[in-house]
């Protein structure tokens, strides 16, 4: 594993900032979006040192995901794929995330959690969005979209 | 509803507090490719220019001024390379113009108009009476129209080397060899106008390259120009490649006390050197067929053995002498210019696509009847005949010459200039031009300089045109580009990918620098990725809706489709991506033979042979008004999402305020038509303030001269490369 990579990728996660947990549905348990947050970067931040790194990742993908006609298994392929073609580079921007707020949350328990991606590069920028999770343990479950 | 657990935030606050610690204790590696580039800004300059040293109008001084000051009337370059002709001259282009600026910059000057019921050719001194008032004041025998024999404190007996009396701009004299010129006189008054400017201005040089036209050379080695403070700085060495391989360089006397020799390390043409003067001194001929091409050739080796990062080799308005002719001194053909970059690709990495005398009635000067004079030549028109919205068929053509060494994935790039000599009938502080605009009047190259927090200097600006990370625009159409391809993020929703990548490109693009992003590649990079990836292309322009023009009547070329926009405020109508494949890598040099053959290296002047066009180039897709995003303050984003596929390929732009379909300037398929305006009274100029030196007929003007210029803008980029696994390499790109 490259350390120095994977370093640089937490340098730039800005977690000082106010932890936000809640609960979801009856359940009762707890959702630790923070920390599912700083999982979620971590596992990016894996891919980023080494391609190969990327079960963290699918780990964190709800068996249901689909975001943007991308299945798990896609996804899953993908990564893959980048790891056998160009296993010394990752081939794609680097975000991590941040300030998770959480947001709604629809009658199957799929929320809205807002946060700050900011790539990890010489010039750095950041964009609010949201990613759809759900679940206890919280995974990633896009939107679901088909295309 | 959403509650909050005390203890999964104490382990949660536990956790990002390690995170933080670790933040602040662990050193940030510069391991990736963003992150070792360099800060940068896009400069803009100009390296092709003239002045009384060659066939210019004016001084060294004025000529800078022009250039670089942010006086009125001038156009405040950032940097700039004063190259005029080899050869040698009779005039003394060191004696500033007196007084300095003599004229306040005015519009319509000119009192009469171009008269006759047929377009005049050429404006001539007597084509329009009186002439306007107020022009340069170093004519009459004054300033830098002085000859050096009446200038120089020792006379004639000041100038070395071979007595060649000779006339330019009509002033006859005794001649000094530029590369005396050079050496001592014109690089001293550069590396004083560079400090004082504080600015990077250096010397550099228009060969006559044998075999063809005219090619861009510099060489820094030895210059001392801002931010250097040395005081031995020279131009030896720039001297010495003039005397070498410039074809008008008659001079025999191996540079007088500096007894140059030509030779290159190894190279077997040496045994064509002339064993007097230590150069090869004929050119192409009907009994020495393409000798003077072979010169060239040995002077871009020259250059790699000298200078291999400190130079370049960048062939002129390539287009205008007409296509390569093995007995003449013609045009340059797309395998001269493969030979030129295999030989030394740290030096010959491109070509003006764009000339300069944009202003004049045959744009650019490209004309059917370029070489009409010269008796025995068979073909006289420049290739193409035209340029084609201001730009040479070479590149205006989509899959053409450009294209087609784009397609082996040669790191070639599109440069452009003013070739500033004067401005026909005005003078130079008059705002009309009959033939030439001045240096960053109306072309500008926008070039990356990577200097970090140092200050700007020559090698940085020489890196940045090495690199092809550039764009060109004409009449201000843009002046800030961010153009970058990336791979998506499959870890993301495309759509905050999107947002995020657009955001980047819109930053840079108003703090005019690029995008350093590592899964990106700008202009003169190239992208790695595999196969049938998710690619976003995405640029951000900013059309500030102003430019140098000094005319506020309505643009005559939109006027034909009922549009009115004023000349001094074009806007941006669209912008067209263009994509081709990478199809082979880089050819390996053939020798030129006579007669020529065509083959897939060898187009041998025809501009549809396979070796001078590349099939799977297009228009990919077309942003305007109605699909591209508004950012605000004269900026606008476009994003374009397309499958890699497996092919290595390019992606390029190209941008114009005129709209498809645009009679006389655009065809049905957005591609620039040839402009015409010396032959066909085309486009009418209906504005009462259209001014008198435009071509008329029956009382009827045309859109002409300046004002052909300034209604016909165009940009191109540079190419982003995309290397796919498994597919060919992009050789010529980083």
């Amino acid at each position: 594993m490259n350390f120095k990579k994977l370093y640089k990728s937490f340098t730039v996660i800005p977690f000082c900032s106010l932890a936000l947990l809640a609960s979801c549905g009856d359940s009762g348990q707890s959702v630790d979006y923070p920390g599912f947050t700083a999982k979620l970067s971590a596992s990016l931040a894996a891919i980023y040192a080494n391609p190969a790194n990327y079960q963290s990742f699918l780990n964190l993908l709800s068996p249901k995901y689909q975001q943007d006609g991308i299945s798990s298994s896609d996804l899953s392929a993908m990564l893959a794929a980048d790891a056998a073609a160009l296993p010394n580079d990752v081939s794609f921007p680097t975000v991590t995330y941040s300030n998770p707020i959480v947001g709604t949350c629809d009658a199957n328990n799929i929320c809205d959690l807002t946060v700050t991606a900011t790539n990890s590069d010489a010039d750095s920028v950041s964009i609010t969005m949201t990613l759809k999770v759900n679940g206890i343990p919280t995974s990633l479950i896009g939107d679901q979209s088909k295309s | 509803m959403i509650q909050f657990s005390l203890r999964s935030t104490s382990k949660a606050i536990l956790v990002l507090s390690s995170l933080c610690a670790l933040s602040q204790s662990v050193t940030v590696q510069a391991a990736d490719k963003a992150a070792s580039k360099k800060s940068g800004a896009y400069v803009s300059g100009d390296f092709h220019n003239h002045t009384t040293c060659s066939d210019g109008s004016l001084s060294i001084q004025k000529l800078v001024d022009k250039a670089t000051s942010n006086k009125t009337g001038a156009y405040n370059l950032d940097w700039f390379v004063q190259t005029d002709h080899g050869g040698n001259s009779p005039r003394n282009c060191t004696i500033a113009e007196d007084p300095f600026e003599p004229n306040t910059p005015a519009l319509g000057l000119s009192t009469t108009s171009n008269s006759g019921t047929t377009p005049a050719t050429t404006l001539s001194a007597t084509s329009i009476s009186p002439l306007p008032t107020g022009g340069e004041s170093g004519t009459l025998g004054k300033g830098p129209n002085q000859l050096w024999t009446a200038t120089l404190s020792n006379g004639a007996s000041g100038i070395k080397g071979d007595v060649v009396i000779a006339t330019q701009g009509g002033y006859t004299g005794t001649t000094m060899h530029r590369w005396q010129e050079i050496k001592e006189y014109q690089y001293q008054v550069l590396e004083k106008e560079s400090r004082s400017r504080q600015k990077p201005i250096w010397i550099g040089s228009e060969l006559n390259a044998g075999g063809h036209e005219h090619v861009q050379t510099t060489i820094l080695d030895g210059q001392a120009s801002w931010p250097s403070t040395s005081t031995t700085g020279n131009a030896t060495l720039m001297a010495q490649h003039e005397y070498c391989f410039d074809r008008s360089d008659v001079d025999t006397s191996r540079g007088a006390e500096n007894q140059w020799d030509c030779s290159v390390t190894g190279s077997s043409n040496n045994s064509l050197l002339d064993p007097t003067a230590r150069k090869i001194t004929g050119s192409n001929s009907a009994s020495t067929p393409n000798l003077g091409h072979y010169k060239s050739v040995e002077g871009v080796k020259w250059m790699k053995e000298k200078a291999l990062n400190t130079s370049f080799y960048i062939p002129a308005h390539i287009e205008r002498a007409g296509f390569y002719q093995d007995a003449f001194n013609r045009g340059t053909d797309v395998e001269h210019f493969r030979e030129y970059n295999n030989t030394a690709p740290t030096v010959a990495f491109g070509v003006e696509f764009a000339p300069g005398h944009q202003a004049s009635v045959n744009r650019g000067e490209f004309s059917p009847t370029f070489n009409s004079t010269v008796a025995g030549y068979t073909n006289a028109a420049s290739v193409g005949n035209r340029t084609y919205g201001g730009v040479g068929i070479y590149a205006s053509k989509i899959g053409g010459v450009w294209d087609a060494l784009l397609g082996e994935g040669r790191g070639f790039w599109f440069f452009a200039s003013s070739d500033y000599h004067n401005r026909g009938i005005f003078g130079p502080d008059q705002r009309e031009s009959s033939q030439d605009f001045l240096p960053g009047e109306y072309t500008k190259m926008h070039v990356m300089s990577r200097n970090g927090s140092d200050n700007l200097n020559p090698q940085s600006i020489l890196d940045g045109l090495r690199s092809g990370n550039l764009f060109v625009a004409h009449g201000g159409l843009i002046d800030r580009m961010s153009f970058l391809v990336c791979r998506y993020n499959p870890t993301m929703p495309k759509a905050a990918f999107q947002s995020l990548i657009e955001k980047a490109a819109l930053t840079a693009a108003q703090a005019g620098r690029e995008v350093r992003i590592d899964g990106c590649a700008t202009m003169g990079e190239k992208l790695k990725t595999r196969p049938n990836t998710d690619l976003l292309v995405t640029t951000v322009v900013r059309n500030p809706k102003t430019n140098n023009s000094p005319y506020s009547f309505p643009n005559p070329s939109l006027a034909q489709i009922n549009i009115t926009q004023p000349l001094n405020a074009p806007v941006l109508d669209h912008v067209d991506i263009i994509n081709g494949k990478v199809t082979q890598k880089p050819m390996a040099t053939q020798p030129v033979v006579s007669p020529c053959v065509k083959n897939s290296y060898f187009s041998c002047g025809d501009l549809n042979s396979p070796a001078a066009t590349n099939s799977t180039t297009a228009v990919v897709k077309r942003f305007n008004s109605t699909n591209w995003t508004d950012a605000g303050s004269n900026y606008v984003t476009m994003s374009y999402k397309v499958s890699s596929g497996s092919n290595s390929q390019y992606f390029r732009l190209r941008g114009t305020n005129l709209p498809v379909n645009t009679p006389n300037e655009v065809d049905a398929n957005g591609n620039p038509l040839i402009d015409d305006t010396t032959t066909g009274l085309t486009i009418p100029c209906t504005s009462a303030a259209c001014p008198n030196h435009l071509n008329n007929a029956n009382g009827q003007k045309y859109s002409s001269y300046d004002v052909a210029a300034w209604a016909d803008l165009w940009f191109y980029s540079n190419p982003v490369f995309v290397e796919v696994t498994g597919d060919l390499t992009v050789a010529g790109a980083r």
